[in-house]
């Protein structure tokens, strides 16, 4: 497989969404945006902790017999215990090395959808793909059915595309899409019809919650177009 | 009063009975299995989703790896090499819930399913439903919870020299933790939803027009997942309602740690979250049926669960199962019984080590004929020997109730009996004797006297 130029991607998704200056002051004013400050921060709160002598006994005790009572069995082992530690230090803190720097690192997530704030009423702007069946005079209809071009679905596809015009490889994408949806039509997947080009077009609506205007964008600005070889069209 | 120190390791390490990890791990495995292998058939309109092998076909140039795939070099694979991936997974995630070589394949099921749903979330776009359960799995991979309510469990009975070894293993802190470290998780994860909003957004997100937008929003937008209702559109047009929905999903997520401490809060915050979650599939479209269902279960002592159940349905009437003590095959058959036996309703009585008190309680009986084959002594009080007899405990063991079907299948019985009777007749040779059970208690079986032999 070709291997790609792979950008900070996630890194590229987060910078579309600010901090609210307010609550950055919970996150420490970005000192902790860095694994070495992160660990420092981290070692600074448990070595203290961990000089005291009565935490260290509460941290030990479930791999100590029980007081007043030296024939017991402890409730764990030694080893198992510190198994559990390292295992919730991991998961809990990797999760919060993600909440703090604002970043995802999957499976460790800062969760961040929805979290956007919409003030006014912002326009909707979506990227979305439609095939061209006729030129002149143009005809087109949007590739809004899943079956279209599996795997990718209608909330994924839009940001891959996003993520290859990024990168530079948009026309290749383009191309592998629409050869996919011929592919998946060959094969009896779906019943779309044969397409002469595909079009990407960023469509931009504005809200409003009776969605009367849902089938005339304010605005169609098409972003990238590929058209069917020649000889895969006469194939046909 | 209790010190920080010994509360905390009451949260973590409060030595309890391995019944609810182990009801945990069933559940959890096994609503998975069905969840991963029913959906793609019964719904394909979105269940296609959660057949992972489509994305062989997909092309390198939207192969946008995520952290953990990116870190381990892990390439995405061809169709036929995922077929067989997800083959092993599922085959893991159902050996997991039935808790046999659970080390083993609790690992598989985290391994492999931190690969196959990482596979998707590398091609474009994130999605956040699926985390909870990597974490889950990774939990129980290094959790004891094939202790019991496992095949594990039941096979270590059946090879056990010593009565210790054929009990239960006793309560340990090793139950408590995995079960408290995956409620950490999940309210980690509803929190920092709820830390991000803030951070991005401030108090705004209440106050403005965020939700209503969302709402408006994804009636607008394709998706994989359409909203169920069109109910999205006319909370929209209320500016209170649509701020009133976002400060009261804001809350939840804030305050759903509060639910690790406080077991009132609870019975808010759980429900509360799911109720969030239902919502959201309803207006907003995206849809969380794994988290919803790892929600249901997590939270549940399934362990108070089923004692409950075994008290209210336990009482009745019992089945008198008379068995050769003497027999090694029957005693092992005897303790996969006595742990299948879940609600009490079967009481054991040896032929070979008691037969004075069987043959007063049941004088129609023949000491002989219990010895070669096992006899079961229903309520009514007609005796069931051989095949039947194990027909006749399938309907007073739970677990035998899913194979109770198959047993009264035209064919069943003839082809049982000949099993069971060319097993019986082998027995003696293959099997050595094992030591004695505990000894019984005074049966308290309805006197059938002269008891017919009833099939």
């Amino acid at each position: 497989m070709k291997k790609l130029p792979i950008p900070d991607w996630q890194a590229m998704k987060m910078n579309k969404i600010s901090a609210q200056p307010m609550t950055a002051l919970l996150f420490a004013g970005g000192i902790l945006n860095s694994k070495l400050g992160f660990a420092l921060c981290a070692m600074a709160v448990f070595a203290p902790m961990f000089a005291s002598r009565a935490i260290r006994a509460a941290f030990w005790a479930p791999a100590r017999p029980h007081q007043g009572d030296p024939a017991s069995k402890p409730v764990m082992s030694r080893r198992r215990l510190l198994l559990a530690y390292a295992l919730g230090a991991v998961i809990l803190g990797g999760s919060c090395f993600d909440l703090l720097n604002d970043t995802e690192h999957w499976p460790f997530s800062q969760y961040p959808m929805f979290s956007e704030t919409r003030t006014g009423n912002p326009p909707f702007e979506e990227l979305r793909l439609f095939g061209v069946t006729q030129r002149e005079p143009l005809s087109e209809f949007p590739l809004d059915r899943n079956e279209y071009l599996e795997p990718f679905d209608n909330s994924r596809m839009p940001d891959a595309l996003d993520y290859a015009n990024q990168t530079h490889h948009l026309k290749v994408a383009l191309e592998n899409c629409l050869q996919r949806y011929d592919d998946l039509r060959a094969s009896g997947i779906h019943q779309g019809p044969t397409l002469q080009a595909l079009r990407l077009y960023r469509l931009t609506w504005t809200l409003n919650a009776q969605a009367d205007n849902l089938n005339s964008p304010d605005r169609k600005e098409l972003v990238a177009e590929v058209s069917e070889p020649v000889s895969r069209g006469r194939a046909r | 009063m209790k010190s920080a120190g010994q509360r905390w390791n009451y949260f973590w390490f409060e030595a309890v009975s391995a019944d609810n990890l182990g009801l945990l791990r069933i559940l959890l495995f096994g609503s998975m299995f069905l969840f991963y292998v029913l959906t793609p058939v019964l719904f394909p309109s979105w269940g296609w989703h959660e057949d992972f092998t489509l994305w062989g076909k997909a092309s390198p140039v939207f192969w946008s790896p995520v952290w953990l795939i990116a870190k381990l070099h892990l390439p995405p694979l061809s169709t036929n090499a995922l077929i067989a991936t997800q083959l092993v997974w599922r085959a893991a995630l159902a050996l997991s819930c039935v808790g046999l070589f659970t080390r083993f394949s609790t690992a598989v099921s985290f391994l492999l399913g931190a690969y196959l749903m990482g596979i998707p979330n590398s091609f474009g776009k994130t999605h956040h439903l699926d985390q909870i359960l990597v974490w889950a799995f990774m939990v129980m991979a290094f959790s004891r919870c094939g202790d019991a309510w496992s095949m594990d469990a039941l096979i270590r009975k059946t090879r056990a020299r010593t009565a210790s070894e054929e009990e239960d293993p006793p309560p340990s802190g090793e139950y408590t933790w995995p079960v408290h470290l995956i409620w950490v998780i999940s309210a980690m994860v509803y929190c920092e939803s709820g830390i991000s909003k803030l951070r991005h957004s401030g108090i705004a997100w209440v106050t403005t027009d965020t939700m209503r937008w969302f709402l408006m929003q994804a009636y607008y937008r394709v998706s994989d997942t359409d909203p169920l209702t069109s109910w999205g559109l006319a909370l929209a047009r209320s500016r209170w309602l649509s701020s009133a929905l976002g400060g009261a999903a804001l809350l939840f997520e804030l305050g759903f740690p509060i639910a690790l401490f406080s077991r009132k809060a609870r019975w808010v915050f759980v429900p509360g979250v799911m109720a969030m979650q239902i919502g959201i599939a309803l207006v907003l479209g995206p849809n969380f049926y794994q988290m919803i269902l790892c929600q249901g279960m997590l939270w549940v002592p399934w362990d108070q669960v089923v004692k409950r159940l075994t008290t209210r349905y336990g009482s009745r009437k019992t089945y008198g199962l008379i068995f050769d003590g003497a027999c090694g095959l029957c005693q092992r058959t005897i303790i996969v019984v006595r742990s299948l036996d879940l609600l009490h309703r079967v009481e054991f009585l040896d032929a070979a080590n008691q037969w004075p008190p069987i043959e007063k309680r049941f004088p129609g009986l023949d000491r002989e004929r219990c010895l070669a084959e096992m006899h079961v002594c229903t309520p009514r009080g007609q005796i069931r020997t051989g095949f039947y007899a194990y027909r006749a405990l399938a309907w007073v063991l739970p677990l035998g109730w899913l194979v109770l079907p198959i047993l009264y299948l035209p064919g069943a019985a003839w082809a049982g009996s000949h099993v069971y009777s060319m097993v019986a007749s082998r027995r003696h040779r293959g099997a050595c004797a094992m030591p004695r059970l505990a000894p019984l208690a005074e049966p308290s079986l309805p006197n059938a006297a002269k008891t017919p032999y009833t099939r």
